[in-house]
């Protein structure tokens, strides 16, 4: 081979090696280019609004254009109180399980639930929506006392569960197997739930004769109904759950195995370890979990559109539904004239989505990139 | 030290509590849906209810439930209430009926009532009473009917088009109806069924559900269409996403030099991983629909002008917009892969004189090839089960054609087509239409969440393996 054909050679690779760089760079620039596109379009469907202060009201009129309809802020008003109602639900069931899997859940198992957790955060959200919408709101109006007993009512059957455990003599101490004890709470779990669920029927059937709809009505001066926040907490929290215990597992693993070590060589148990120097040491790793899971609420549409009832009134309540952004934007958007002012309004909404829910990451992300920072 | 050690103890259980809460919570939702889902198949006996007034209803018992009734004397008493499914949606629009079950005097189960599918509309419960051939009877009560539509009466298949072949059919109290054979599915008599033809009926019609097109807007019938049309927008869409999507990765590890153009990558891929689904809708009706689409039907079918072509709703814009939308998905997991090869792997092939490409295409990309594998399945189950972006960039309820057919040019990607997902949307969220389209979206729903189980359990599987891989391989 001469000097030259190597030398040619030798060019094609550099040549090959120099074009996949721009290529992949290229990927990166369009990359960028396509969120900075997200913003642009939208914004360029919206300008007009702010441009004509005629058409720019805060509300959307309806799909016939003459009714003035409702406005824009029972909607944002929506999608607060459901996003509300969802962390409500979420935060204390996923930080409590985390706390639990990242501190006390001996290893093996901890290995087991990571698939399951990904798994539930894989459920497409319109089958989450349809199962809260006709499944579970319907049963939750008929069994309302219950979920009100059953926080109290399974954590008595798991401090019962306990005390047998704890007291139980030394031949049944087959649960003391690290990783038995979860089957163990399982059944106390299970137990606290059909309880709450028989003796909320018994104490409907006992105290409210006329049922609960009118008691509510009468007493506290509430109407209940079916597709209500209560139910939209649940489920929406149920898809924001892996998120929110995913980010904080991760966070409190993370804390130094010495902080633990020293606290408890101090004489803390280890409930106390936990509780006053793990948790606050992963805390902003927490608040970002909580943040991220907040945005997601947000932005969340199938769900709300199938258990939030659609109505938008502005109340706090717990038993009455509303109507969210995302909601609104999926309900009307296909029914919207191109460039009418329903349409921009609908964009303006899918706007106010946009910025906010990007907003809640950014801070999200800069929360943790400090936590990160502190110990790496 | 007792005492202080089991409180301490109890308020450690009290957290494992939320985790076998939330833990219980899933596989309550799951059980749901394989209960409710897997029922709409079963041939559920007819059940005769003959009321004290004098009134019959045939159907059967959807669900019981009591009611709190107070006398005029004050007193309460429980009584319990019924729902029927009647299969007579002539009378009861809802196709069910309450009956309390005070006023239920007899029930039986009647061996002869037959369930009649017909193409078009629900189902019809009722007795055969006679079979008419051009407007003479050929066959007159249940034993004879149901023996000649069972024998195919001469060639049943080619006559009911030439000849106007019908069955009348009288309902619980005795009112007849004529449906032409041509409107007939399938008749059948659950009461006479045995366990084996049970199971048999349950096979066809599980079958049929997969592979029939939807009848009776979208309540009975199949959901081939639904299928079929995810199918096609899915592949579409990873033919964009996954070149794209491999790339950015590879810049974001392989090539990209640490500094702000790198960073802001980087913002990019996490501000999109951010973005709500919904958004994504609304960016690619206003950009893909409307702007891309506008220009497309401008440069390209202006014969077919003002009605759009491609400037309106269809598969192409769908599979685009969650192209963006799954985008973020293949990037983390080919980032992942990317992250675990050891980085031995590629000195040694830089030692060896090749370039970075070479080193990349002939070592690295080899060692993640399960990784681009698990971010396309990834990517495709993320896809099959959003919904919210495509009800607003083209997806609809019902659509007679395929998006993929004989029809030249084969490939329609200007069509508007049917998605699993909208399906569920569509038969379970109809306000004021009552529950006759649920069962089918029960089993919509098994069907979408057993197809995004399996897709990502198979990716939680590849993963694992290749963690596994690297862990044996590591000295």
């Amino acid at each position: 081979m001469t000097d030259r054909a190597r030398g040619r050679r030798i060019d094609r690779r550099r040549l090959l090696d120099l074009l996949f760089g721009r290529l992949a760079a290229l990927g990166g620039i369009a990359l960028i280019l396509t969120i900075l596109a997200v913003f642009a379009v939208i914004l360029w469907v919206i300008y007009p609004l702010f441009l004509s202060p005629a058409e720019y009201r805060w509300d959307t009129p309806g799909p016939d254009g003459i009714e003035s309809g409702y406005g824009i802020l029972p909607l944002i008003f929506g999608t607060l109180k459901g996003a509300v109602y969802t962390l409500l639900f979420a935060v204390p069931v996923s930080v409590l399980a985390a706390l639990y899997a990242s501190q006390f859940l001996p290893r093996s198992l901890k290995e087991n639930l990571k698939p399951l957790v990904e798994i539930m955060a894989a459920v497409p959200s319109v089958v989450l929506g349809f199962i809260g919408g006709i499944w579970l709101a319907p049963f939750l109006a008929s069994h309302v006392f219950a979920l009100f007993l059953a926080p109290v009512f399974i954590a008595g059957t798991v401090l019962t569960a306990f005390l047998v455990r704890h007291h139980a003599p030394v031949r049944f101490l087959v649960f003391n197997h690290p990783g038995r004890e979860f089957w163990l709470l399982l059944a106390a779990v299970l137990a606290g739930g059909w309880l709450a669920l028989e003796c909320g029927a018994l104490l409907e059937a006992a105290y409210l004769h006329a049922g609960y709809e009118t008691w509510l009505e009468e007493s506290l001066g509430l109407t209940y109904e079916e597709r209500n926040a209560i139910v939209v907490g649940m489920v929406m929290g149920l898809a924001v759950t892996p998120i929110i215990f995913t980010i904080s597992e991760e966070a409190l693993s993370a804390v130094p195995r010495s902080f633990s070590e020293g606290s408890m060589s101090l004489g803390a148990s280890r409930w106390q370890t936990a509780i006053r120097i793990v948790l606050p040491a992963a805390g902003a790793g927490i608040l970002s979990a909580v943040l991220l899971g907040f945005s997601r609420a947000i932005g969340e549409t199938m769900i709300v559109l199938f258990v939030s009832g659609n109505v938008p009134a502005m109340d706090w309540s717990a038993f009455s539904g509303f109507r969210a952004l995302s909601a609104n934007v999926a309900l009307e958007l296909p029914n919207a004239a191109r460039d009418d002012s329903l349409y921009r309004v609908l964009f303006f909404a899918a706007f106010l989505l946009l910025v906010s829910t990007f907003a809640i990451n950014i801070v999200a992300e800069l929360v943790r990139r400090r936590l990160r920072r502190r110990y790496a | 030290m007792g005492s202080k050690w089991s409180k301490d103890d109890a308020l450690i259980w009290l957290s494992g509590g939320g985790l076998v809460l939330g833990c219980l919570m899933v596989a309550g939702l799951f059980l749901v849906i394989v209960v409710h889902g897997l029922d709409r198949f079963w041939p559920q006996d007819l059940t005769r209810y003959t009321l004290h007034d004098g009134g019959v209803v045939l159907g059967h018992e959807a669900s019981r439930e009591d009611v709190l009734t107070t006398n005029a004397r004050g007193e309460r008493s429980v009584a319990y209430r019924l729902r029927i499914r009647t299969g007579d949606r002539d009378r009861y629009p809802d196709d069910y009926v309450w009956l309390e079950e005070g006023r239920v005097t007899w029930r039986d189960v009647p061996r002869e009532a037959v369930v009649v599918e017909q193409v078009r509309g629900g189902d019809l419960f009722g007795f055969l009473d006679s079979f008419v051939d051009d407007g003479t009877v050929v066959a007159l009560g249940y034993d004879d009917v149901w023996a000649l539509y069972q024998e195919g009466y001469p060639e049943l298949e080619r006559l009911r088009r030439q000849r106007s072949l019908s069955i009348v059919l009288s309902s619980a109290d005795g009112r007849p109806s004529t449906i032409s054979l041509a409107d007939v599915q399938r008749i059948y008599t659950p009461n006479a069924m045995t366990a084996w033809t049970r199971i048999r009926h349950y096979m066809a019609s599980a079958w049929s559900y997969l592979w029939a097109p939807p009848r009776d807007e979208n309540r009975q019938g199949g959901v081939f269409p639904a299928v079929f049309g995810t199918a096609a927008m899915v592949i579409l869409m990873s033919v964009v996403v996954m070149p794209f999507g491999v790339l950015a990765a590879f810049y974001l590890r392989e090539y990209g030099k640490p500094g702000p153009f790198l960073n802001a990558v980087r913002i990019a891929v996490n501000s999109l991983a951010g973005v709500p689904s919904i958004v994504f809708g609304v960016f690619g009706l206003g950009f893909f629909v409307y702007f891309v689409g506008g220009i497309l039907d401008r440069q390209f079918f202006p014969e077919a002008l003002p009605g759009p072509t491609f400037g309106r709703g269809g598969i192409l814009w769908c599979s685009l917009t969650l192209a963006l939308l799954t985008l973020p998905v293949v990037i983390v997991a080919v980032e992942e892969g990317l992250a675990a090869v050891p980085s031995g792997l590629r000195e040694a092939s830089h030692a060896l004189g090749a370039t970075r490409f070479e080193t990349l295409w002939r070592v690295v990309v080899p060692v993640v090839l399960p990784s681009i594998l698990t971010g396309l399945i990834l990517s495709v189950a993320r896809a099959a089960g959003t919904v919210a972006p495509l009800m607003i960039a083209g997806v609809v309820a019902f659509s007679a054609d395929l998006p993929v057919d004989g029809e030249w040019p084969f490939v329609h990607l200007d069509r508007e087509f049917m998605h699993l997902g909208f399906h569920i949307f569509d038969t379970g969220f109809r306000p004021g239409e009552g529950d006759a389209a649920l069962s089918m979206a029960y089993t919509s729903t098994l069907l979408l969440l057993a197809i995004v189980v399996a897709l990502n359990a198979a990716a939680i599987g590849l993963r694992s393996r290749l963690r596994r891989h690297y862990s044996l391989a590591a000295p």
